[in-house]
């Protein structure tokens, strides 16, 4: 039986890229519009009684400590209890999940979901290296973002003998699928010779195995799953959701080969919405490198351990039109739309709102459905410890 | 003199070389030899560690058991802060250890070692530990350049059970300008008139320190085997024992011409390369400003030195002369990259154990090695509260590794960072070093090394890094 209690009743976002003429504010201003007009039946904002923010790293642009009152005032809601969430990389998924929790404890009726990530306030390199400069001065001194990704792949490399040609196919299918999504960073196509030729960052990836630095916001209104068809005939629930922890270090970690932290969310999830893996028609996953999607096949179910880079050679994760029969990052994953940390989350979830209307926003990508579910996931924060899995379904 | 004596020497010698002609040819010049140079990640205190952790091995003795240590240098990285008080952390000597910074000139070493012997005599302890490094600066294009070399040597000297007796020393100095570095000045300075300094500072002053010893232990002074002479250039030993009366062979020279000249190291290391046989008697010697030192030794039996000498050259890298500018320190850059908190700080204070011995917390209940142990006072398998202090492996195999190829200044670039699977249990991560031309596998054994990892506002920070291990080295 799945969890159900809250819904989706509204979602949007802004075009995701180099956003130097728009400050953190107007981003999450205009994300809120479209959310907010997006609802089918019509909300008015005096509706929202609670709002929960999802920015990770806000003080990288000089706004120390950004919290929800931040952006309560500059969206004219000012009178609305407003909370910042942060928890790395699934800042955005959690930023849902506490929201879910507030309205499904009956306190909130309505609530106001944002996610937003103003990277581009710094040059792209400053970013990389801002990551080194966290953790322990002395034994992660050196590491940047991708040095938390990239032993992983040279372990799975050696202990399934994956390759960096199936690394490629990942991105190449995910810069496609941006190519068909008009908020994607990147809408041009790759090739596999493109992503193996592209400059080495941290071997063994090289530039287009990584997403870029990107200045974006999302939002989702939500409401308690009862009050759902005063809004929209065409509700999405939330079926269930987790959260996965795990060690920082590589010192404590156990297998380099998958990320803990995804097996652990991904099993609440699983079991608060009563399903498993193959009742999921479509997922966004967080692919903020090529390898990190082929452990997410196998961290999710989705294939068995080791077998990730065969899975995205069968085909299998393509779009529907393309033969696929569980489309995996329609949207064009982090690699090609983009990942402003704070706002990923919420910009998958919208994806899979959209897929699971059948909306015409993803007419040219849509996921076909069989059992009406659908998996975002994202994987990260220091040391890529922390982990959130939520199941989305159009059926109650 | 009661038997007071030598019972382990540890050496250590940069991987990093550079041929002298490399150097000649920038400046329109030619040149024979090569000289050894610090890493970026190296100094005095890197390679003092090093070689007292060698020397204590060489001897069998732990660092508990040394009750007094002597850090010789005229290169610290500092004008004002002790070195020898780090050493002493890093090694783990008792705090009540009396520990002194030596410099003042390249006669620091044999300094060092007869201020040692004193104390020891004079009922301070049973086991002293003297620690001799250099890395002197010469200005591009000078002289110097051809020949400033960086070494380091450490003795452990203690009556029990000596290898080689200090039969008796002697000091002839008086002050002599020949080779100085000012307060704030970056380069060596010297020579002024080569033949006569070579002349009437080192040789004259040399000679009469020899030939004092030799009346004091009742020879000769052509009576000794061997002459370990401080090598500052090629022409001075055969000098000194042109005007001693001795035979040219019997003073060592080889380290010159694969080293440099490697200051108050250099007559130690011409020891560990040369060694001695049982009933050998040997003048250990020091110089430098005009101050001269000559101990004279006799071997009981071999002298246990560590690494194996001929396992020096293992690992050797040649160096272009713009990568030795740039090693150096000589190109300027914008400054290191920050650490992520102020040297010196808290976290420094907290975390010393496991910064600079790689201390761990083993679990009484489970045998869980939590590391670092500043941060898990909690076991974190078992959540037990119960915790032990031990130390990490130094050695293990890569269990998985990435190279960064985007690092700023600070930072050698590109950069192998590395997970190790330590031997005995347990990982370690760390910064790869010494990887130039080497490939990380999974699987490659290495081996955990004291570097720099950081210089900011004028203080050095050292961490463990991860090094290709050296196996001819272990003999």
């Amino acid at each position: 039986m799945a969890w159900n209690q809250v819904a989706i009743v509204g979602a949007g976002l802004i075009p995701f890229g180099e956003l130097f003429d728009m400050s953190y504010e107007a981003m999450i201003q205009q994300a809120y519009l479209r959310a907010i007009q997006s609802v089918d039946k019509g909300m008015d904002p005096e509706e929202i009684e609670a709002g929960w923010l999802g920015t990770c790293m806000g003080s990288m642009m000089g706004l120390e400590i950004p919290g929800g009152a931040t952006v309560a005032g500059t969206i004219g809601l000012v009178d609305v209890p407003f909370t910042r969430i942060e928890n790395g990389c699934p800042t955005g998924g959690d930023t849902f999940r506490n929201a879910c929790l507030g309205v499904a404890s009956g306190v909130y009726r309505v609530a106001l979901v944002i996610g937003a990530e103003k990277m581009r306030d710094k040059p792209a390199g400053e970013s990389l290296l801002g990551i080194a400069g966290q953790g322990h001065p002395v034994f992660t001194r050196g590491m940047l973002a991708p040095s938390m990704f990239a032993p992983q792949a040279i372990r799975h490399m050696h202990e399934f003998g994956t390759t960096k040609e199936q690394m490629a196919l990942v991105a190449v299918k995910n810069h496609y699928n941006g190519s068909l999504d008009p908020y994607a960073h990147f809408k041009k196509p790759v090739t596999v010779e493109e992503v193996l030729k592209s400059p080495p960052v941290v071997y063994p990836l090289n530039l287009l195995d990584c997403c870029p630095q990107t200045d974006g916001a999302a939002a989702l209104i939500i409401c308690r799953a009862d009050l759902a068809r005063r809004y929209t005939d065409r509700p999405v629930y939330v079926a269930g959701f987790g959260v996965g922890c795990d060690y920082l270090y590589y010192t404590e970690k156990g297998s380099l080969t998958e990320f803990a932290a995804t097996r652990r969310a991904a099993a609440q999830a699983y079991r608060m919405a009563g399903i498993g893996p193959e009742d999921i028609d479509v997922a966004e996953v967080h692919d903020c490198f090529t390898i990190t999607e082929i452990l997410n096949y196998e961290d999710l179910g989705f294939c068995p351990k080791g077998e990730g880079g065969r899975f995205i050679e069968s085909g299998r994760p393509h779009l529907s039109q393309l033969g696929g029969t569980l489309p995996v990052n329609p949207s064009g994953g982090l690699l090609a739309k983009g990942h402003p940390l704070g706002a990923t989350g919420i910009a998958q979830l919208a994806e899979l709102y959209w897929h699971l209307r059948e909306d015409p926003d993803v007419a040219n990508r849509q996921a076909r459905l069989n059992k009406g579910y659908a998996l975002q996931h994202n994987v990260g924060g220091y040391g890529i410890a922390v982990s959130v899995v939520t199941i989305l379904t159009n059926r109650l | 003199m009661s038997q007071v004596g030598l019972s382990g020497l540890g050496l250590y010698v940069p991987a990093h070389r550079v041929p002298v002609r490399e150097i000649g040819q920038a400046w329109g010049a030619g040149g024979r030899g090569e000289k050894a140079v610090c890493g970026p990640d190296e100094d005095v205190v890197t390679m003092g560690v090093a070689a007292a952790e060698a020397a204590l091995a060489a001897a069998n003795r732990r660092p508990e058991e040394v009750d007094m240590l002597y850090f010789c240098t005229t290169s610290s990285p500092y004008v004002e802060q002790t070195c020898a008080a780090l050493v002493a952390e890093v090694l783990g000597l008792r705090p009540e250890v009396v520990v002194q910074d030596l410099g003042g000139s390249t006669r620091c070493g044999t300094g060092g070692l007869i201020a040692c012997v004193q104390g020891l005599q004079a009922g301070g302890g049973k086991v002293g530990l003297v620690v001799v490094a250099d890395n002197r600066p010469a200005a591009p294009g000078s002289a110097l350049e051809r020949t400033l070399g960086a070494g380091a040597a450490a003795l452990v000297v203690e009556a029990e059970r000596p290898a080689a007796v200090i039969e008796g020393w002697a000091c002839y100095g008086r002050f002599f300008p020949d080779r100085w570095r000012a307060t704030g000045e970056a380069f060596v300075r010297g020579d002024y008139d080569p033949r006569f300094v070579r002349r009437h500072g080192y040789t004259e002053h040399l000679a009469r320190a020899v030939e004092t010893l030799a009346e004091r232990v009742g020879d000769g002074a052509g009576d000794f085997r061997r002459y370990f002479f401080p090598l500052a250039d090629e022409r001075l030993p055969g000098e000194t024992a042109g005007r001693l009366g001795i035979p040219r062979e019997r003073v060592a020279t080889d380290t010159f011409p694969r080293f440099g000249d490697l200051g108050s190291a250099s007559a130690l290391l011409q020891l560990a390369f040369a060694g001695g046989e049982p009933g050998d008697r040997v003048v250990l010697a020091g110089y430098g400003s005009g101050l001269a030192d000559a101990l004279a030794l006799r071997f009981v039996h071999s002298l246990p030195v560590r690494p194996t000498p001929e396992g020096v050259d293992e690992g050797a890298r040649r160096l272009s002369y713009a990568e030795y500018l740039r090693v150096q320190g000589l190109l300027a850059t914008e400054g290191d990259y920050p650490l992520a908190v102020p040297p010196g700080s808290q976290t420094f204070w907290r975390g010393r154990g496991e910064i600079l011995r790689l201390e761990a917390a083993r679990c009484d209940r489970c045998g869980y090695v939590n590391f670092p142990p500043s941060t898990r006072t909690i076991c974190i398998r078992c959540r037990h509260t119960g915790l032990s202090r031990v130390r990490l492996a130094r050695t293990g195999r890569i269990h998985s590794f990435c190279i960064n190829y985007y690092m700023p200044p600070g930072f050698e670039s590109p950069l192998p960072y590395i997970v190790v699977d330590l031997d005995g249990g347990g990982r370690y991560q760390g910064m790869g070093t010494e990887f130039a031309g080497v490939r990380p596998e999974v699987g490659m054994p290495v081996e955990l090394v004291l570097r720099r990892i950081s210089r900011e506002r004028g203080q050095s920070t050292y961490g463990y890094k991860v090094r290709p291990r050296l196996t001819a080295r272990e003999g």
